[in-house]
């Protein structure tokens, strides 16, 4: 990094506002513009409320459902209008308000735990925002046009394909579903960048909150977990268009790769809703008993097992399917062992307890209530493990208690008392404590009633998703009394919205650290100030409240770094992602409309793409790419070093491998991955299970094939000898070496065209998935050339400063990565040759 | 017959009248006792920590969090592959039904690979002799599950799953599609009919003729009905009008307990008015409704239908 | 530094080559069960014992050697863990072939 010399003037793009003081700088815009903000505090409330709302929907749904099934041969919902309740009740649930909600409160306590004035891409942030919100908007808006989805949240296929569900309903989900998961994975980018990227200096990763431990392992699962299901719905949803048969059995597809894809993205969910919820479990313990969590060794290796092991259990909800008992077995062993990383944290939690007398406060009685259910789910989860048990209550109403004790036990109840937790810090102003409590034992009794008793529903041979059912067999009673338990857990949280309200207006004011909290989200009295930090002060403890004292002075005057702001520019501090030493100074944006303008052509693209519209799908794709050009347009301003305070001096947004546009880049190839090898496992599973439909399929041409792997390892070539000029500031030869990488990449993409142009994808389809390959990666190269030519482009139009080199070197990576994949597809092809008969 | 059996027969994993259901039930109750004991346990501990103040140990951890979970795993893996392994077992010389799911009923072709007789959504089976269902669909994924004879076990496009199970007592077990497979889910059940192995071959050889004759002549009219209305467009009655495989087969449809793939009770009124306004009684079935036919031709037909016994 | 970095190595390694271990084993099943039947069972139950005592190396070391500077820090214990875990998992993986002679059961 020797060409990193110190420009000590200020020689970037000035996007300062030097008019304006270190507040003004970090104000919220007002009225319609705040719309433009980017601050992770907006957008954190904005995630949970959102979330909530869907919540309430969905949990309204829920009510339909359990009052159709309180008594025998109820007709209070048609039989469509149930299957339309319970569908959109869990996906609704599981994708419009668990992982939203969750990740809110993680965009919006993250940087107030780890020592950051804001999340360290503000601006993805608030784009995941609003993909989502517009993604639920598309989803919740089947229903005005009378066709919400009616499949199940888990769209098992043939019954989702169009010869079984015509009209629009299937293609709502799947491109609305599709549209909110991308909101989801890029905040996932986002968390992992700001978790290991943007902390205190001396937060070391085991100084760390546990939170931070939780979040990190959370976004990881989602950055693996979701692809699966991004491919699954979009082989569906071209299958559904254009006729492809992925997963047709008279073409040689197979219904049980989209249970595959489904489940390997479907059942991580689950641990992927419980990590952080039990992360808010372990954040609020230490409060109340007055002590640090015990066993942070422990914890962490709980998490990260966990992490990993809860993917070994997708074909958990497979076992019927006729998969070969020793393939069972091996999904068996996995199920069970996550019941050790489980154990450790629930004794983790009982060791903490036994350390002091717990305040019994509203949140500690949703901890309580958290640890009842939940173990009891998890000891249901093991039961359900064992595959004869499996064989009997797979998909009956005993799976439904399960997962429901798992899901309301393992997230609800714990985000309840989260709420009360932490509603002083968005409000300024603490809930009733006398109808929290109220609150709790409703949902506590109503909860119980309700799901216990679906224990014994489903042993005594009630199937799920059954809208009526028969007098005389055993289950009337037992329906009834779960029906009215939902609606005393329905009262409770509808107390809950009322004391909500109640508290905005009379609730006591908060103060500072109002339940003596030794994390430093406290730090500020509440509402903290926009900027969470005025100097971010060095850390040495896990508690830094409790075992710091100068923290617990005026706020804005602790010492710490970054208290100067030379350049008038939002700025964080960026750490080594190890030792959280400061690295860099990173420089935040500023508000702007540009997140939203680009979700919006998003949201137009799906939106017509769903009513057929493709002249309009056309344009919103232009919109949408000249929203991400603006939006990387400006260089990044390395390149200049600034005095940071307390000894440290600075480099502007390095060019490093641990800075956070890198790890970020990383993080991004790791989703990139999980996609492409989902489509590979998909080619991999039909060719070994379908022999004769791989036998009928045109040999890929062998030379058009090495081509392009040799087009591809010279791209990558490329790329990384445009860093290597870039970053001796030689601009003129940089970009035109960017230009022959933009060309190498068209050549590659080429060539795999050309290797399977024989194929008919209309026949088979392992055809199908071999040009879905080949198409995904024609897509990352057309972000790749995109990427090299915007290089070239500004480096040509001197808008690239010496020192700027955060683009060129971030680039290298992603080619590299795209290459890969290129190369990979390339050498698939040349072994099919080989391995088609 | 069970008597304790209600008007539908058992369709419950609590009450296990064969082998592989025992089996299941037997770890049901294991697990479930070990389970509830394990609660207790935790919660008592929970109680213990907020009671008492203390110095917590690592040893906690390492006893309660990893040694403890590991222990019951052990013993619990074991047992479930013990008895996975039993249940496993397809026995070739079983006697094989094979039942198509189609939305919403169940096609069912006895010895499909020799006599090949053929009904519908009822199947019965021979007391205290193995039967391998092997399991297909013509359309969407069904499951099929009698839980008071065996786990369920899917039907999934382009692929054959087979079992193979025993009823250990005479009885009606009652049985319901367990993977949600469209619009009238629920209303896709079927009875399962285990009877002494002698009755079974008489019941085989008798459902292998053809239909019992129209004799009287209102009956004869309902034949006449049955014929001229289109029925045989899609169903067959053996010996009256052969080889439509698109609706259940009629040929015994009086004999069954139930109408409608084990959902109402057999008789002329709920077969008249399923023929009338089959769209009101199971939404989303391929049947067109027949309310275009006179009062009396219903009535005909449908007493025509229940003596085909 | 380095030390650090072998530090979340260690941390990350064992329960990666879990993951590892159980996509092969998958394989192995999906290529000796699957209607190609790549290998007959008996090869399959050998490579998996061969590749599950390599997995079980590889997973274990950090149990034998944690490269931390003092025994007793958090870290140590995270590592320590992992590993076990990791290990135990790994055998939970492969426990169940020797039960099973053929596909069916």
């Amino acid at each position: 990094m020797s060409a990193t010399a110190e420009h000590q003037t200020y020689t970037g793009a000035l996007k300062g506002e030097p008019n304006k003081s270190f507040e003004e700088i970090w104000a919220q815009p007002r009225g319609i513009r705040s719309l433009t903000s980017v601050s992770h505090r907006v957008v954190g409330k904005r995630f949970i409320v959102t979330g909530f709302i869907f919540f309430l929907i969905a949990g309204l749904l829920a009510l339909g459902v359990r009052t159709q099934l309180i008594v025998p041969g109820n007709t209070f919902l048609d039989l469509q209008t149930y299957n339309q309740f319970f569908t959109m009740h869990g996906t609704l649930m599981m994708f419009l308000f668990a992982i939203p909600i969750l990740e809110g409160f993680g965009v919006y306590f993250l940087p107030l735990m780890l020592g950051a004035r804001d999340l360290i891409f503000p601006r993805l942030g608030a784009f995941g925002y609003f993909c989502y919100l517009f993604g639920g908007i598309i989803v919740l808006s089947s229903f005005l046009f009378d066709a919400a989805p009616e499949s199940g949240w888990f769209m098992y296929t043939p019954l989702t394909t169009k010869e079984y569900t015509p009209g629009l309903s299937a293609d709502f989900w799947l491109i609305g579903i599709t549209f909110a998961e991308i909101a989801s994975v890029t905040a996932a980018v986002e968390l992992i960048a700001a978790i290991l990227c943007a902390r205190a200096p001396g937060m070391s990763l085991t100084k760390m909150p546990i939170f931070g431990w939780y979040i990190l392992i959370t976004a990881f699962m989602i950055a693996i977990g979701f692809p699966p299901l991004i491919i699954g719905s979009v082989l569906l949803e071209s299958q559904r268009l254009l006729g492809l048969p992925f997963f047709d059995a008279a073409f040689g597809g197979d219904p049980l790769l989209w249970q595959h894809l489904f489940w390997i993205f479907g059942h991580p969910e689950v641990y992927i809703i419980f990590l952080p919820a039990a992360g808010f479990v372990s954040t609020m313990l230490p409060t109340f008993v007055g002590k640090p969590i015990f066993g942070y060794g422990f914890l962490v290796a709980a998490i990260v097992t966990m992490g990993f092991i809860s993917f070994g259990l997708w074909a958990h909800h497979m076992y019927a399917t006729g998969i070969s008992p020793v393939s069972l077995s091996l999904f068996s062993a996995a199920s069970t062992m996550v019941a050790i990383p489980t154990g450790i944290q629930i004794f983790c939690f009982i060791a903490t307890l036994a350390q002091g007398r717990p305040r019994f406060t509203t949140p500690m009685l949703f901890v309580f209530g958290f640890l009842f259910i939940f173990v009891l789910g998890g000891l249901t989860g093991v039961m359900l493990a064992s595959v004869p048990f499996n064989f009997q209550v797979h998909d009956t109403y005993f799976v439904v208690a399960h997962l429901h004790y798992v899901l309301i036990g393992g997230m609800v109840f714990p985000l309840f008392g989260a709420f009360y937790y932490w509603v002083p810090h968005f409000t300024g102003r603490m809930m009733s404590e006398t109808l929290g409590k109220w609150v709790f034992w409703l949902m506590f009794i109503g909860f119980n009633t309700t799901f216990f008793l679906m224990h014994v529903t489903g042993l005594r041979g009630m199937p799920r998703r059954v809208a009526t059912y028969p007098e005389d067999i055993g289950w009337d009673r037992l329906n009834m009394l779960s029906s009215i338990g939902s609606y005393i857990l329905a009262a409770g949280i509808a107390l809950f919205v009322i004391d909500f309200f109640r508290h905005l207006r009379s609730g006591e004011p908060a103060g500072r650290n109002p339940w003596g909290a030794g994390t430093m989200e406290w730090f500020y009295p509440t509402v903290a100030p926009g900027y969470n930090f005025r100097a971010i002060p060095p850390v040495r403890s896990r508690e830094p409240l409790w075992d710091q004292p100068e923290l617990n002075e005026d706020p804005a005057a602790v010492g710490g770094v970054l208290r100067a702001y030379p350049d008038h520019r939002r700025e964080t501090v960026g750490c080594d992602p190890l030792s959280g030493e400061p690295l860099h100074i990173a420089r935040l944006p500023h508000p702007t409309w540009v997140p939203l303008f680009t979700a919006f052509a998003i949201a137009v693209m799906f939106g017509s793409l769903l009513v057929s519209a493709y002249w309009v799908t056309a344009g919103a794709f232009v919109a949408m790419m000249a929203g991400f050009t603006a939006w990387a347009w400006e260089p990044s301003d390395s390149g200049v070093t600034r005095d940071a305070g307390l000894g440290y001096r600075l480099p502007v947004d390095k060019a490093d491998r641990r800075s956070h546009t890198y790890i970020a880049v990383i993080g991004t190839l790791l989703i990139l991955g999980a996609l492409y090898f989902s489509l590979v496992f998909g080619v991999l599973y039909l060719w070994n299970t379908f022999p004769d439909f791989a036998a009928r399929i045109a040999r890929p041409d062998p030379l058009m094939a090495g081509g392009a792997i040799a087009a591809a390892v010279l791209m990558a070539v490329g790329a990384m000898a445009a860093k290597w000029l870039s970053m001796r500031d030689r601009f003129l030869t940089a970009a035109l070496t960017g230009v022959v990488t933009a060309a190498l990449g068209a050549a590659t993409a080429g060539l795999l065209y050309l290797a399977i142009a024989d194929i008919d994808r209309n026949a088979t389809a392992l055809g199908a998935t071999a040009w879905a390959i080949v198409a995904y990666v024609g897509v990352l190269m057309f972000i790749a050339i995109w990427w090299a030519l915007f290089n070239a482009l500004r480096k040509l139009t001197g808008r690239t400063r010496p020192g700027q080199h955060v683009a060129d070197f971030n680039f290298s990576p992603f080619a590299k990565g795209v290459a890969l994949f290129a190369a990979t597809t390339g050498a698939l092809l040349l072994a099919a040759q080989g391995a088609l008969p | 017959m069970n008597a304790e059996l209600g008007e539908f027969g058992a369709q419950s994993a609590l009450r296990a009248f064969g082998p592989n259901a025992e089996a299941a039930l037997l770890l049901t109750v294991v697990m479930s006792v070990a389970g509830i004991v394990i609660l207790a346990i935790v919660m008592g501990l929970v109680w213990l920590a907020v009671r008492r103040t203390g110095r917590p140990r690592s040893w906690w951890i390492w006893a309660g969090g990893i040694v403890w979970p590991l222990a019951t795993i052990l013993v619990l893996f074991v047992f479930s592959t013990i008895t996975l392994r039993a249940i496993a077992r397809t026995d070739d010389t079983a006697f094989v039904i094979e039942v198509t799911g189609h939305q919403y009923w169940w096609d069912v072709v006895y010895d499909p690979d020799g006599r090949a007789i053929r009904d519908a959504n009822e199947i019965w089976v021979p007391v205290g002799e193995p039967v391998t269902f092997r399991l297909v669909t013509d359309d969407v994924i069904h499951s099929f599950w009698v839980p008071s004879l065996a786990g369920k076990m899917d039907m999934i496009p382009g692929r054959t799953n087979a079992f193979t199970m025993v009823a250990s007592e005479p009885g009606r077990y009652r049985g319901q599609c367990a993977e949600f497979c469209g619009l009238s889910h629920p209303q896709m059940a079927f009875e399962v009919v285990a009877v002494p192995p002698d009755r079974f071959a008489a019941f085989l050889d008798e459902l292998q003729g053809e239909a019992r004759d129209a004799a009287r002549p209102e009956l004869l009219a309902g034949k006449q009905v049955f014929l001229e209305a289109g029925c045989a467009a899609c169903h067959q009655i053996r010996g009256v009008a052969e080889g439509a495989m698109v609706g259940p087969d009629l040929t015994r449809v009086g004999g069954r307990a139930a109408l409608g793939a084990g959902m109402w009770r057999m008789n002329k009124g709920n077969l008249a008015g399923w023929i009338a306004d089959v769209g009101d009684m199971k939404p989303g079935a391929q049947m067109p409704n027949y309310n275009h036919l006179s009062g009396p031709d219903l009535r005909a037909l449908a007493a025509y239908l229940e003596s085909l016994t | 530094m380095t030390t650090r970095k072998n530090q979340a190595i260690a941390l990350a390694a064992p329960i990666t080559i879990w993951a590892v271990h159980f996509i092969a084993l998958y394989g192995l099943i999906s290529a000796s069960c699957g209607p190609r039947m790549l290998m007959p069972i008996a090869v399959m139950q050998m490579t998996t014992f061969i590749v599950t005592v390599v997995a079980l190396i590889g997973a274990g070391l950090p149990l034998i050697r944690v490269p931390v500077r003092h025994q007793g820090d958090d870290l140590a214990t995270a590592i320590r863990v992992c590993a076990l875990i990791s290990v135990i998992a790994i055998i939970a993986n492969a426990l169940s072939f020797p039960f099973f002679s053929s596909c069916g059961g």
